[in-house]
């Protein structure tokens, strides 16, 4: 057990966090929409990251998610324990789908028909009245319930999450270092390599495109019991810009970058409030995506590990003397 | 009838304009410049504020507003694309990718948020001609996509343009021959720039000036390029033309809701089927 | 004499109307080492790359073992026991050395997804399995103490190397080197032939190899074919090909 010593205190301190600070409850939604982002960035970080893949249209799977849960809960009165099991398998067939063009096109073209996607998608959940509510969306979702106890607080909600979080971690974790993992990396350094050692290039980017298919889907569901009513105009490319920031300055291929990054660019709204410019996480999140691609294409989290690097040599320095 | 298929000509060349800058990079460095359409709405930003607060005339505030935005391209190349020219594909994209947040994000606090009205190029009676009714200027804006299509061409089969071709072909083998692929990038980035901010006053008027007003056309004049081929200069007048015309025929045939998931939906197939478009050619990939 | 191990027959493919190669036929025995010689552009390369199914050749097929294998799939043909090295290095750059010999035994690790996410016991089992052969492997060429380094920290030779180590591990039958001693000066190729013939030994290996290094070339291969503009010029013993006066003109003319 010592070996997950590290984890398991982080994991203590944000069971601990909100019951030591007792956050007002605006915060507490922009901390339990930070969550939702984590699950989200983890799994469009297999795609990116991982599996080197571009998409532009990820916030329709998140929108999927949403609105599937939003109608099964509404309309079936399903429970929770039904309908996400539901949203796993509908997003998984639509990031099925979506990953057909993956098979053929590359880099620039890929990006495109993803944001093509994307657009549809936002148009879709905006015109297809019938279904989706239109312009007006559809309210009144019921929260989780799990043995008769109901998620409906900001504060419960956190704890439901934060569950999904541990879940989405350990899973990618475990795919990234077997079989699957190395796969899609492979394809991503060397898809000629890859083949010749019998990689099947197109099943993988496959699979790539429905797991972060299916995270965002259960993203999208988290983020329908948390705000009971879901919106078109949530689900837009703006959304899947922030969800590449994320991942591009948190840290590309790494689960820890996705993490922090979802983290950073939800909460960086709330730290610049005080600031006079209109839009200016929006700003702020550009820029960092430009200085990060110059100059720290492993984003946040490889700042962190430098620094460490860099301290240990000043430490060894001073120890012995010599230059390490 | 005939008067859907002559609108459709007409938005189809406001995509078609908006395309052609996207379409110059692409062709010499293999870039994609997300950013393409909030640069064409900063400038025209630029061009409603030396008209309303300077009060300079139309005719005027135009050209020195493509001034402008020849400057604006050598910003953007020399502050992100030259410092990216060795990475890869995607790190470029996700570049201009950010540059469309910093711009949309600056021209909302210096230019406002509120939506404001822009001049057209020429006011004017609509004419009639064969029952179809036609907008003198539109016309004037698909005359305009055509030549500037048709000038770029041209240009292209220029020295300079040769020299374009070159880099866009083989950087290295251009650099053996003495051409200066710094010089030329810059040169298209200027253009592309330029070309966007005229797509932008263009577009203007029917659209109304806002931080969003690129969204829809820039979206469409990808549609334009994929559809046409986004390598050929030709390409993206077809598809723009293609596009609008099947668009208003959807909307007003079918559904007028549901035009734009049709023209999405026409593009992810057309990158399928044939990712260079219509009037692109392919090619064997090489290992 | 042995049952052959591949055959070509009558390969042609154009590029542009360009033939790279030309009504190429000829064949490899079982536990041989072929050399593919000629200059630049002749074509060797884009061989590789039809039996890598890279390419699909235009006329003409390929036997494997007797077996025609000109409608697999490029992932298929590690399964007809042929694995390849690339000449320019294609190593999986942002992954450790040891994770590149695990992804040269991705065909033989048997789980599923599922269990992978959970790591159950069993794929738990069968990764500490691959690493130890992983490691088997890097100690039988003499790299073990770089399992854990990133290929791009790396020396050219030994990166060469790396790739031929996954290359092996797959438990080839067929093992095709694209230019194994580029980069390498003359006490380091003659360390790799001699590696060449050890492992050939070792593992039941057949070798086709591209090489411009010409000592190299004599010292290991039993047979040459010579090719020139995507057509065979000359077939033989490195001692027939050495005083063959066509291939002394293509080679100087």
């Amino acid at each position: 057990m010592k070996k997950y010593m590290k984890q398991v205190i982080i994991l203590a301190i944000f069971i601990l966090l909100p019951l030591v600070f007792n956050f007002n409850r605006s915060f507490m939604t922009l901390l339990n929409m930070a969550g939702i982002y984590v699950v989200i960035a983890i799994g469009f970080n297999i795609l990116l990251g991982y599996a080197g893949q571009i998409s532009l249209g990820h916030a329709a799977f998140v929108g999927i998610g949403a609105y599937t849960t939003a109608i099964l809960s509404t309309k079936c009165n399903l429970s929770f324990i039904l309908i996400i099991p539901i949203v796993i398998l509908i997003s998984g067939i639509l990031g099925f789908i979506l990953g057909l063009p993956a098979l053929r096109l590359q880099g620039n073209y890929l990006a495109i028909a993803t944001l093509g996607f994307g657009v549809a998608f936002s148009h879709i959940f905006m015109e297809w009245e019938s279904v989706t509510g239109g312009f007006s969306g559809i309210k009144g979702i019921n929260p989780p319930n799990l043995f008769g106890y109901q998620f409906k607080t900001r504060l419960s909600m956190y704890y439901f999450i934060l569950f999904f979080i541990v879940v989405s971690i350990i899973f990618a974790k475990n795919l990234i270092k077997t079989k699957t993992g190395r796969a899609l990396m492979a394809i991503r350094d060397s898809e000629y390599a890859a083949m010749s050692l019998g990689i099947d290039v197109a099943k993988y980017k496959t699979i790539a495109f429905l797991i972060s298919a299916i995270y965002a889907g259960v993203a999208g569901s988290l983020y329908a019991f948390l705000f009971r009513q879901v919106y078109p105009n949530t689900f837009d490319v703006g959304m899947s810009l922030n969800i590449l920031a994320m991942i591009v300055i948190g840290g590309i291929a790494s689960i820890e970058g996705s993490v922090v990054g979802a983290l950073f660019i939800t909460l960086i709204p709330e730290f610049l409030k005080n600031i006079k410019v209109q839009n200016a996480s929006f700003i702020l999140t550009g820029l960092l995506l430009i200085l990060c691609v110059m100059y720290f294409p492993y984003g946040l989290v490889d700042i962190y590990r430098r620094f460490k690097v860099w301290l240990k040599k000043k430490a060894a320095v001073k120890d012995e003397g010599v230059k390490v | 009838m005939s008067q859907v298929i002559v609108s459709g000509i007409i938005t189809g060349s406001l995509y078609a304009l908006a395309a052609l800058g996207l379409v110059l990079i692409f062709k010499t460095s293999d870039v994609v410049n997300f950013a393409q359409g909030e640069m064409a709405m900063f400038c025209t930003f630029i061009a409603y504020t030396f008209m309303t607060f300077v009060g300079l005339p139309y005719y005027i505030a135009f050209p020195l507003t493509i001034i402008c935005a020849g400057i604006l391209g050598v910003i953007v190349y020399r502050l992100i694309i030259k410092p990216l020219s060795k990475s890869n594909v995607l790190s470029i994209m996700i570049a201009t990718l950010g540059l469309i947040m910093i711009l949309n994000g600056l021209a909302g606090n210096i230019f406002g948020f509120e939506t404001k009205s822009f001049p057209k190029l020429i006011n004017a009676k609509n004419i009639n001609i064969l029952g179809v009714s036609l907008e003198p200027n539109s016309l004037l804006i698909v005359l305009i996509t055509f030549a500037i299509m048709l000038s770029l061409f041209f240009y292209f089969k220029t020295m300079e343009g040769i020299a374009i071709r070159a880099v866009a072909q083989d950087v290295d083998a251009a650099k053996l021959m003495g051409i200066s692929v710094k010089r030329v990038t810059v040169t298209t980035w200027i253009i592309s720039s330029m070309l966007a901010a005229t797509a932008g006053m263009l577009i203007a008027p029917t659209t109304f000036l806002d931080i969003n007003m690129m969204s829809e056309v820039h979206l469409k004049s990808f549609c334009a390029a994929v559809l046409g081929g986004f390598n050929t200069f030709v390409g993206p007048a077809v598809g723009g033309v293609l596009i609008g015309i099947l668009e208003n025929l959807v909307g007003k045939y079918i559904s007028l809701a549901w035009k734009t998931v049709f023209a999405f939906i026409l593009i992810i197939v057309m990158l399928v089927v044939r990712p260079n478009g219509l009037c692109g050619k392919s090619y064997r990939r090489k290992v | 004499m042995n049952k052959q191990a591949l055959n070509f027959k009558d390969i042609t493919i154009a590029f542009g109307g360009l033939k790279a190669i030309d009504s190429l036929s000829f064949d490899v025995k079982e536990g041989e080492i072929v050399g593919i010689i000629g200059p630049n552009g002749a074509g060797k390369t884009t061989l590789f790359n039809i039996i890598s199914r890279f390419y699909k050749q235009d006329t003409g097929k390929i036997e494997v073992f007797g077996e025609d294998v000109s409608s697999l799939k490029p992932h298929d043909v590690i399964n007809k026991g042929i694995v390849r090295t690339f000449q320019n290095v294609e190593l999986f750059k942002h992954m450790t050395v040891l994770d590149n010999l695990l992804i040269g035994q991705h065909r033989n690790l048997n789980y599923n997804i599922f269990s992978s996410l959970i790591m159950t016991r069993r794929v738990k089992r069968i990764e500490e399995d691959a690493k130890k052969r992983a490691f088997e492997i890097l100690n039988i060429l003499g790299i073990g103490n770089y399992a854990y380094y990133y290929p791009i920290n790396l020396p050219y030779g030994i990166q060469k190397k790396v790739e031929l180590a996954r290359a092996l591990i797959s438990n080839p039958k067929i093992l095709i080197l694209d230019e194994p001693a580029a980069g390498m000066n003359d006490t380091e190729t003659i360390d790799l032939s001699n590696k060449l013939k050890e492992l050939k030994d070792k593992f039941n290996l057949t070798i086709i190899v591209i090489e411009h290094h010409m000592p190299f070339v004599m010292n290991i291969c039993d047979r040459v074919v010579v090719l020139n503009f995507g057509k065979k010029i000359a077939e033989g013993t490195p001692n027939e090909i050495k005083t063959n006066p066509q291939v002394i003109e293509a080679y100087l003319g």
